[in-house]
């Protein structure tokens, strides 16, 4: 009798669990559009008015949804990246450097005129890609697992290399180079290195779809691989892991890897479907909000697709809101911070109660009630 | 009159974490000028009850009397505020600062400016006056441990504390420093202060202090007047059961095939310093050997160094003739109950399913062609579940969610299942409820007359005495001496544990 | 439950968002979109600079000749296509591009939309497409009457640029001022230096007291904020002069007492030749000293023999005499 009121109560606390999760996500950016809703108004624009735009621009048509598809590219690749080194517990914050090490790796085989079917020009461009990212991975994985350095500091320094690397590759580098271009910009990527345009009139490239096939993927290795299992345990109880005989150094080179190795591909896709050419400076934050994505997910890789559509949504909503109605265009990232900080803030507290449930749950004297009753 | 003489009272204190009672009922009262020592074992508690006299935990229960009046103490501010001194085991000190920018850190002023001279003056009062000497202008980091702990300390009376906490303090000093602070606390309760001297180091206990509390447990065992104590009856307190476990009866095994062979091994802890020393230990097929001795002694290092988990830093360690060079996750060649299984065996945030596959979720059948078989590994779950009785309602409870008994019987199915030809149980009782210890015991010997060789690592004399066929004693990381576990006798091995032989 | 929660939180979001949206679609249709113009910018319309000075030329066409103009500011890279596609929909006769990081995406959107005109503003190329045309100020035409300056001033005849890096108009600007130190004097020593940043004041400063070590008592710089310290050096020497381009060192550095005159690129000017339409024939335009895309700005008085050179170098400019490429 004892044991069965004690089951009711674990199921009702696990699904609780969930449903305040989503619920106190959903209720975080109801208030951060709220609260950006009033300095809207106080910027003297009608906030309904503002926030149709952004509806419009987001939903409004396919053109839209292509627009947000398009932004959701980056944002997906980056998000997952960073989204398996938290659920590894260490923070990949080098997405921009690896998508910088990408798009060059990609330019290096794509502005050649090498003669070749495009599916086989856009592989090696990929390959490439994957091949220069993964290397610079390594140099923060190396660091963090055998060195000790810590991996936020070791990738933001490499992030700032890798742009400067860039700067220097699409301005000097003659065989990337544009030269008497007016910007810093590499050659145009052949037609046959360059991803397919889904919808015509649109900048829809198949990059969103990547990103999601690959969270899918990744939700699988992580849940139903020893790969993923092994990256969960040292993620949660590292002296575990140890314990369990996993080697964590191998794994964490690995995990910083894959991500800069993803960061890679999105920065090869962002340049082959998007801009067809590398530029000066062409990553404007994408990697760092990649970490905003995949912390609003919660390291959950399918999280990250609904997180990493979201932030598109109101990036693209946000532009044709500044385009219609003349709100300045910072209020864009003013009400991205707003829900970011409503959410993460609702987590802290709801953390706090979470804990209370758990411990009111422990009983021992049920528990041994229960077990002599076992006994006999 | 009397009454009034107590500097301060702690009255059954409660505290109580998810899974463990950590403080049951304690009562100690220190009097006005005195040197109370707090003796107990690692893990006893004693640190949970200071850390509830200087307002870092809310006990579940109990009251705490400064001066015979009652206070309530909700935080380190208001524990200072009350004349509560404290110096913890690892030291509070904000290492970049000078000692003088650490002993007022914290201080309210009014002044808007800082002006460190007059503090700076008090201070080297203070050091005359106990003979701590420090360098006021010296950056923290830069001193010795030894030094660390003098500010520390001056720190504490620098807010003229009433009554000051010592955690361990001799742990990290040298044996001039202990007599030095030997003096300084002699100085200190010349003025009327209490000081409450936490150890689990008998001797120095015995030296310094009046009269002394032992905690065993979480739970409050008694107090007697230092002229009153000698180092055994202190040591029968601390790591005696006050029910006793009787010996086990079992099947003679002929024909010892040795298992486990250590030859002169020495490791280091994880401060560095030599934990086990030229240690020589054979455990046969068929046998438990007990390792008895005051927690500390390397019994850690000891099982870490058998599990691969710490690199020996000299000597061999053999498990039936193959050479241990690396973690051991096979779990049929090795079962390791880790002592610390929150920290160590468990995955918390884990399931039990997913728990129990730690060590097996690459291979068949939890795993195929790389994925893991879910249908395999939950049947192995509630398979478990139902032999080793843990109290569930389904293998997908997250093991957080689980009391520390059920959790520690997750660990020793996935451990003891296997059948693996080595046993590590390290601590394995430690804070269960007796149903749940019985059981342990009954694992443990079936272990044995399966013909595993079983290493049983354990502070409770009484346990390790009913349930081993041979003991031996750890003391400072050597073997002090080796008894039969049939006719093993409490005095000699109390004696061993403290470091004795019994011939002197 | 948690279903429940998502979906009646998503519907009202839905339906509040929507219900408001219908409201001010009406109104958008009739306005009149012929002439009009809009204009992507990659920094801020209040940065006192190139974004706020294009932006104010628009905005002056607009009003003078009436005409809706609508701009979108701090565009970033990943956002390019998408808003110059969104302009392009919404029927703006005229779409501006305003930066040398914006050409590709015109020529994309270009293609897309043959009936709109883009501009591909400080850039030369037009991708081949007859909708999309291309202007800048002259860089060369600037050099040119930076050299002429210079020439009058130095004493030592040594004469220096300092650029933050060489991009391709850079170039043609330092052939500009070789040719204009030359109309002057032939045996005027020139040379050229790069710091490799644009905004670092000291990086300028120590490569502008390096030359003036050198003996190089003119110093022409081609920078962004880092032209004051190029101004400040200059100030703490004796008798070295500075010829300020882009924008007006005495006024923007205050550095009126070394400042022998600066060759203000006149972005404001550039905005609102683009905005009145002139520049959509599908042509590369260089808007050079006859356009007054120049405008130089003299703070020392010349002498008449100086005056005289200065004047008919001008003059020959204008009237293309001057052997430069643009």
């Amino acid at each position: 009798m004892e044991l069965l009121k004690k089951n009711k109560r674990f199921e009702f606390a696990i699904f609780e669990n969930l449903s305040l999760t989503t619920g106190r996500t959903l209720f975080g950016i109801f208030l951060g559009l709220l609260a950006s809703g009033l300095l809207i108004a106080l910027s003297g624009v009608n906030p309904f008015v503002a926030y149709g735009a952004l509806f419009r621009g987001a939903f409004g048509s396919m053109q839209a949804v292509s627009n947000v598809l398009v932004r959701a590219s980056p944002l997906l690749l980056g998000g997952i990246g960073v989204a398996i080194g938290i659920k590894a517990g260490v923070w990949n914050t080098g997405i921009e450097g690896y998508m910088y090490l990408g798009a060059i790796g990609a330019a290096v085989i794509g502005v050649l005129d090498l003669g070749l079917h495009p599916g086989l020009h856009i592989l090696l461009c990929i390959v490439c890609a994957i091949v220069l990212s993964g290397c610079w991975g390594a140099i923060p994985g190396f660091l963090k697992a055998y060195k000790g350095v810590n991996e936020v500091t070791a990738t933001i320094m490499l992030n700032y290399i890798a742009i400067y690397l860039t700067n220097w590759v699409v301005s000097n580098f003659p065989l990337v180079a544009e030269v008497g271009a007016f910007y810093p910009m590499s050659k145009q990527f052949q037609a046959t290195a360059r991803l397919p345009i889904l919808i015509p009139g649109s900048s829809l490239h198949p990059g969103p779809f990547i990103g999601i096939i690959l969270c899918l993927i990744l939700h699988f290795v992580l849940n139903f691989t020893p790969f993923g299992y092994r990256t969960k345990m040292l993620g949660s109880n590292p002296f575990a892991a140890r314990y369990a005989g996993v080697d964590s150094r191998k794994q964490i080179l690995m995990i910083i890897t894959i991500g800069a190795v993803i960061g890679g591909i999105s920065g090869a896709i962002e340049v082959m479907g998007l801009k067809r050419r590398v530029f000066m400076e062409f990553v404007t934050g994408v990697g760092y909000e990649s970490v905003a994505v995949a912390l609003l997910a919660g390291g959950n890789p399918l999280g990250v697709i609904l997180s990493a559509l979201f932030f598109a949504a109101l990036k693209a909503g946000g532009a044709t809101m500044s385009i219609e109605t003349g709100v300045a265009s910072s209020m864009n990232s003013i009400i991205i911070g707003m829900c970011m900080l409503f959410v993460i803030g609702f987590g802290v507290i709801d953390n706090r109660k979470l804990k209370k449930i758990v411990s009111t749950d422990k009983d021992p004297e049920n528990d041994i009630a229960a077990e002599k009753e076992g006994e006999k | 009159m009397d009454e009034n003489n107590f500097a301060l009272q702690m009255q059954d204190i409660t505290v109580e974490f998810p899974g463990v009672l950590a403080n049951d009922h304690v009562n100690i009262d220190c009097k006005k000028g005195e040197v109370l020592g707090l003796l107990g074992e690692n893990g006893a508690g004693k640190t949970t009850l200071m850390n509830v006299l200087y307002g870092l935990y809310p006990p579940t229960e109990g009251r705490i009397l400064l001066d015979g009046k009652e206070v309530h103490i909700g935080s380190p501010l208001e524990a200072i505020q009350q004349g509560i001194g404290m110096v913890h085991q690892h030291f509070k000190l904000v290492d970049t600062l000078s000692v003088i920018e650490n002993v007022i850190l914290g201080i309210p002023t009014k002044k808007q400016r800082l002006d460190l001279e007059p503090a700076k003056k008090r201070l080297l009062q203070l050091c005359e006056e106990y003979e701590l000497f420090v360098d006021p202008d010296e950056i923290v980091w830069r001193l010795p441990v030894g030094k660390q702990q003098w500010v520390e300390i001056l720190k504490a009376l620098y807010r003229d504390c009433k009554v000051l906490v010592l955690d361990e303090p001799t742990a990290v000093l040298t044996p001039a420093e202990s007599d030095q602070l030997c003096r300084a606390i002699r100085r200190i309760t010349a003025d009327g202060r209490s000081v409450i001297f936490i150890s689990h180091k008998l001797r120095e206990v015995i030296q310094i202090t009046d009269r002394i509390t032992v905690i065993r447990d979480g739970k409050y065992i008694g107090t007697l007047a230092t002229k009153d104590a000698t180092q055994i009856k202190l040591a029968q307190m601390m790591v005696g059961r006050p029910v006793t476990i009787e010996r086990k009866s079992r099947p003679v095994i002929e024909d010892l095939k040795p298992v486990l062979v250590m030859k002169n091994v020495n490791a280091k802890d994880d401060r560095g310093i030599q934990a086990l020393k030229n240690l020589n230990l054979t455990v046969h097929a068929g046998e438990i050997v007990g390792v008895a001795g005051v927690d500390g002694n390397g019994q850690r290092e000891l099982a870490e160094c058998i599990a691969g988990l710490r690199k020996p830093t000299s000597g061999t360690i053999t498990i039936n003739d193959k050479r241990v060079t690396g973690v051991i996750a096979d779990p049929t060649f090795v079962g390791f109950i880790p002592e610390d299984r929150q920290k160590t065996g468990l995955v918390m945030d884990f399931s039990i399913a997913d728990n129990l596959i730690m060590k097996d979720y690459q291979n068949a059948p939890y795993a195929q062609n790389n994925v893991l078989q879910y249908t395999a590994i939950k049947k192995h779950a509630r398979d478990m579940i139902r032999k080793y009785h843990v109290k569930t309602p389904s293998e997908d409870v997250r093991v957080r969610n689980l009391s520390g008994g059920n959790q520690q019987k997750v660990v020793i199915a996935r451990e003891i299942d296997p059948e693996p030809v080595l046993d590590i149980a390290s601590h394995p009782t430690r804070g269960l409820d007796l149903g749940a210890v019985a059981n342990v015991h009954d694992t443990l010997l079936k272990e044995r007359n399966r013909g595993a060789a079983v290493l049983f690592i354990s502070a409770e004399l009484q346990e390790v005495m009913a349930l081993s066929d041979r003991i031996i004693v750890l003391f400072g990381g050597e073997i002090m001496g080796e008894l039969n576990g049939e006719d093993a006798d409490q005095e000699v091995i109390g004696q061993l544990m403290l470091g004795h032989h019994p011939e002197n | 439950m948690k279903k429940i929660v998502v979906i009646a939180l998503v519907f009202i979001m839905v339906v509040s968002l929507a219900a408001c949206g219908t409201g001010n679609k009406g109104d958008k249709t009739k306005e009149d979109m012929t002439g009009s113009v809009a204009m992507v910018l990659s920094g801020l319309i209040t940065d006192k600079a190139f974004n706020q000075f294009t932006y104010e030329g628009m905005m002056r066409a607009a009003e003078e000749l009436g005409i809706k103009a609508a701009y979108k500011e701090s565009v970033t890279q990943d956002e390019q296509i998408e808003v110059i596609r969104q302009f392009a929909q919404q029927g703006y006769s005229i779409v501006i591009g305003q930066g040398g990081q914006f050409g590709e995406a015109l020529s994309i959107v270009a293609a897309e939309f043959p009936k709109t005109k883009f501009i591909f503003s400080v850039g030369t190329d037009t991708y081949g497409l007859e909708n999309m045309s291309a202007a800048t100020v002259s860089y060369s035409h600037a050099g040119f009457i930076g050299g002429v300056l210079a020439g009058l001033t130095t004493k030592t005849n040594k004469v220096a640029m300092i650029v933050g890096e060489f991009y391709d108009n850079h170039r043609m600007m330092e052939a500009g001022f070789y040719a204009g130190v030359a109309y002057v004097n032939p045996d005027i020593e020139t040379t050229s230096i790069t710091t490799g940043d644009w905004a670092d004041t000291v990086k300028a400063r120590e490569a502008s007291l390096a030359l003036i070590a050198q003996g190089y008592d003119v110093l022409f710089p081609c920078l962004d904020a880092a032209g004051a310290g190029v101004a400040a050096a200059a100030q703490d020497s004796e008798n070295v002069w500075v010829v300020g381009s882009v924008a007006d060192y005495a006024a923007e550095y205050s550095a009126e007492n070394v400042t022998v005159g600066s060759v203000v690129f006149a972005w404001e000017a550039l905005g609102y030749l683009e905005a009145t339409g002139k520049l959509t024939d599908g042509k590369s335009h260089i808007i050079g000293m006859a356009d007054n895309g120049i405008a130089p700005v003299i703070n020392t008085t010349l002498d008449s023999d100086a005056k005289a050179v200065y004047d008919a170098a001008i003059a020959d400019l204008i009237a293309g005499k001057i052997d430069i490429v643009d």
